[in-house]
């Protein structure tokens, strides 16, 4: 008899756990989850009052040409779009996830809606990033062209200051974001992702 | 909510709360955890009950609800050092019909078994409540070869565990 069959013999007969009444079963039943899957519900509808959020942050500028009108509303009108398609994308695979399902299932279907929501910050990042760019672009065509006045100094003054600033901010917002996500990780998704991968190495064992 | 579906499932529970206790032995670390761990189970369970139809025995739906709640769901919450994790999986034991060879031999399976990462558990936990292959390998989403080929290696792993401690 091997190790595992002599303890399934102990494991057969070992029934002393201390018995939880049917009233405190009810009780329980009734209490509030702390599973990972509600965590994440809670974090991603924050991140997309977030995501909202930055969109007030870009600068309101006001429109000095036709194109440039017609350029931002484009933008913003594509931004609302996907912003939507995302949190459809969420909340249609959010509606997936049922403990009922095999593990595997079960655990692909929450690492899928937690991906839309990554995809949708990643997305709000570029837009936000594109947005700066664009604002910051026409600001400097106007300098460039009503106040550098062909005088090169300026010139290399403005793309210099240009360059600086798209390159603080950048690394700001990398910086934020990649803490950011080391926290989330760390907290909710490292036991999944771990027991998601170990399930796929499991699939592709052979004897 | 519906209080007769309520009372029928928590009187099924109670009377097969065992299940859950068990995955808990092999899950949680300590007490605390593992009341933490029953109390998150009964709240799935609860949860997914409306949809239980009855097309399977409650207990087998019951294996998958709670397992599902130990491997994918539960937010394990550090709090102890790693001996009491020890003291925990030994202290259960109900020794009665063993010798004293046996005994040491059963805790240091338990604990070897508790080394054993997330996935590798659960096929431990239904090898151990006898389920076949097929109902292995349905609950966790995997084919039936390789649940049997994982089991095989865990067998392995678990004998250089013992054989490590120096209880082979």
């Amino acid at each position: 008899m091997d190790e595992l069959d002599f303890l399934k013999n102990h494991w057969q007969k070992e029934q002393h756990f201390p018995q939880i009444k049917a009233k405190e079963i009810q009780a329980m039943a009734h209490r509030s989850s702390s599973s990972v899957v509600k965590w994440i519900f809670v974090i991603s509808i924050l991140e997309f009052f977030l995501g909202w959020a930055i969109s007030f942050l870009l600068p309101s500028i006001e429109y000095r040409s036709t194109f440039e009108e017609v350029f931002v509303t484009a933008l913003e009108v594509v931004f609302y779009v996907v912003i939507i398609y995302f949190i459809y994308q969420f909340f249609a695979s959010f509606r997936t996830i049922r403990n009922t399902k095999d593990t595997k299932s079960l655990l692909t279907s929450i690492i899928r809606s937690r991906a839309h929501v990554e995809r949708y910050i990643k997305f709000n990042i570029y837009y936000f990033s594109v947005g700066i760019f664009t604002a910051s672009c026409f600001t400097l065509y106007e300098k460039v062209v009503v106040d550098a006045n062909g005088s090169t100094g300026r010139l290399v003054f403005y793309v210099f200051m240009f360059v600086l600033m798209m390159a603080i901010v950048s690394f700001f917002f990398i910086f934020i974001v990649r803490l950011y996500y080391r926290i989330v990780y760390g907290l909710l998704l490292k036991r999944l992702n771990k027991n998601y991968e170990e399930l796929l190495q499991l699939e592709q064992e052979v004897e | 909510m519906n209080p007769e579906l309520e009372q029928q499932f928590v009187l099924l529970l109670e009377e097969n709360q065992n299940i859950l206790h068990k995955i808990c032995k092999l899950y949680a670390a300590d007490r605390d955890a593992h009341k933490d761990l029953f109390q998150e189970m009964v709240i799935q369970l609860w949860k997914a009950y409306p949809t239980f139809k009855g097309q399977s025995k409650f207990t087998t739906w019951a294996y998958r609800v709670s397992l599902n709640t130990a491997i994918s769901l539960y937010r394990v919450k550090k709090r102890r050092v790693e001996t009491v994790t020890w003291d925990y999986a030994v202290h259960n034991i109900q020794y009665e019909e063993y010798s004293s060879e046996e005994e040491d031999k059963l805790s240091y399976l338990y604990a070897a078994v508790q080394e054993l990462n997330d996935i590798e558990k659960a096929l431990v936990f239904m090898y151990l409540e006898d389920k076949d292959y097929a109902e292995i390998a349905e609950t966790l989403g995997v084919s039936e070869v390789n649940a049997r080929v994982r089991m095989n290696r865990i067998k392995t792993k678990l004998k250089v565990i013992l054989s490590q401690r120096g209880a082979l």
